[in-house]
């Protein structure tokens, strides 16, 4: 091996140089999303859709929860089981008696409470609806974590 | 040693010219690809139509404003009649205002999505709307 004078200097640049390029890339990427934002978030607002639409479904038919099955409960609340067992998607509900009623993904009903669940997209956004105590009302935790997808088209 | 005319210096040179020039087609690619807010649009769009069947009943029809995503994909070449597609198979919208690429959502409403539409009043991309019917789907009869 030659070791020649300034070789250390030498290498130096090149952990400099590339140091300058990742900066200026991180501080476009930085710019564009201070301008464009991080993109439209729509759990929320969905997940609040789909409680509206489940609590209306549940109200109107009259489940006993003990005999419903996922079949009976999306065809009669018109809901689509390809989109809410994507493994995206969750609802439970559970009657004055404790008896449970679930599709989806049943680790929402823990991952819907996490803190990091605002900033990760990852994780779903929920809605709950607590009925009024000694009523006969259901409670409900309707969840989604739906982002848009890329595709072919 | 270095020497007068020794290669070395030439091909360091060149090397940091294209490692720059490769540098600079990454950043204008990526730059170029919000420019226009493409990827915006799109995904904005899909998320506000997939609300808007959602919501629907069966037999509502919908006339929705789309001219933002309409003049992204007409800077891109992209035939505005084909920005968006209903896949009601897989209860999905798929918006794309570029070639060979677009953003799909899912809809949950387990609803037919028919004569669905992109028209513009004139062929540009001012005032494009997306027009569709709601129709129910058909089902088994479960008790």
């Amino acid at each position: 091996m030659i070791y020649r004078k300034g070789t250390l200097g030498s290498g130096l640049l090149y952990v400099i140089y590339f140091l300058m390029m990742a900066l200026i890339l991180a501080g476009i990427y930085g710019g564009l999303i201070a301008y464009f934002g991080k993109g439209y978030d729509s759990r929320l607002s969905e997940s609040k859709m789909l409680l509206k639409e489940t609590r209306e479904c549940f109200n109107n038919e009259k489940f006993d929860l003990t005999k419903l099955n996922k079949e009976v409960f999306f065809d009669k609340c018109r809901i689509s089981s390809k989109v809410i067992e994507d493994g995206e998607h969750f609802i439970y509900v559970k009657d004055k008696n404790g008896k449970e009623f679930t599709v989806g993904v049943t680790d929402y009903k823990s991952r819907c409470f996490l803190n990091a669940r605002v900033k990760n997209k990852d994780y779903p956004l929920c809605m709950e609806h607590k009925p009024v105590i000694g009523t006969d009302g259901n409670y409900f935790l309707v969840g989604s974590s739906q982002n848009s997808r890329r595709v072919a088209a | 040693m270095d020497k007068r005319g020794d290669t070395s210096i030439m091909m360091d040179t060149i090397m940091h010219i294209v490692v720059f020039i490769l540098f600079f087609l990454v950043m204008f690619w990526f730059v170029n690809s919000y420019s226009n807010g493409a990827a915006f649009w799109e995904d904005f769009y899909a998320k506000e139509i997939v609300r808007v069947i959602n919501g629907a009943e069966p037999g509502m029809e919908f006339k929705i404003d789309v001219t933002p995503l309409a003049v992204a994909a007409f800077k891109l070449n992209k035939p505005i009649k084909d920005t968006i597609y209903i896949d009601n198979v897989n209860n999905k919208v798929v918006v794309s205002s570029r070639i060979s690429t677009g953003t799909s959502f899912g809809f949950f409403n387990d609803v037919d999505v028919v004569d669905w539409s992109v028209e513009g009043p004139s062929g540009k991309p001012e005032n494009t709307r997306f027009i569709f019917k709601v129709k129910e789907r058909g089902r088994n009869d479960l008790s």
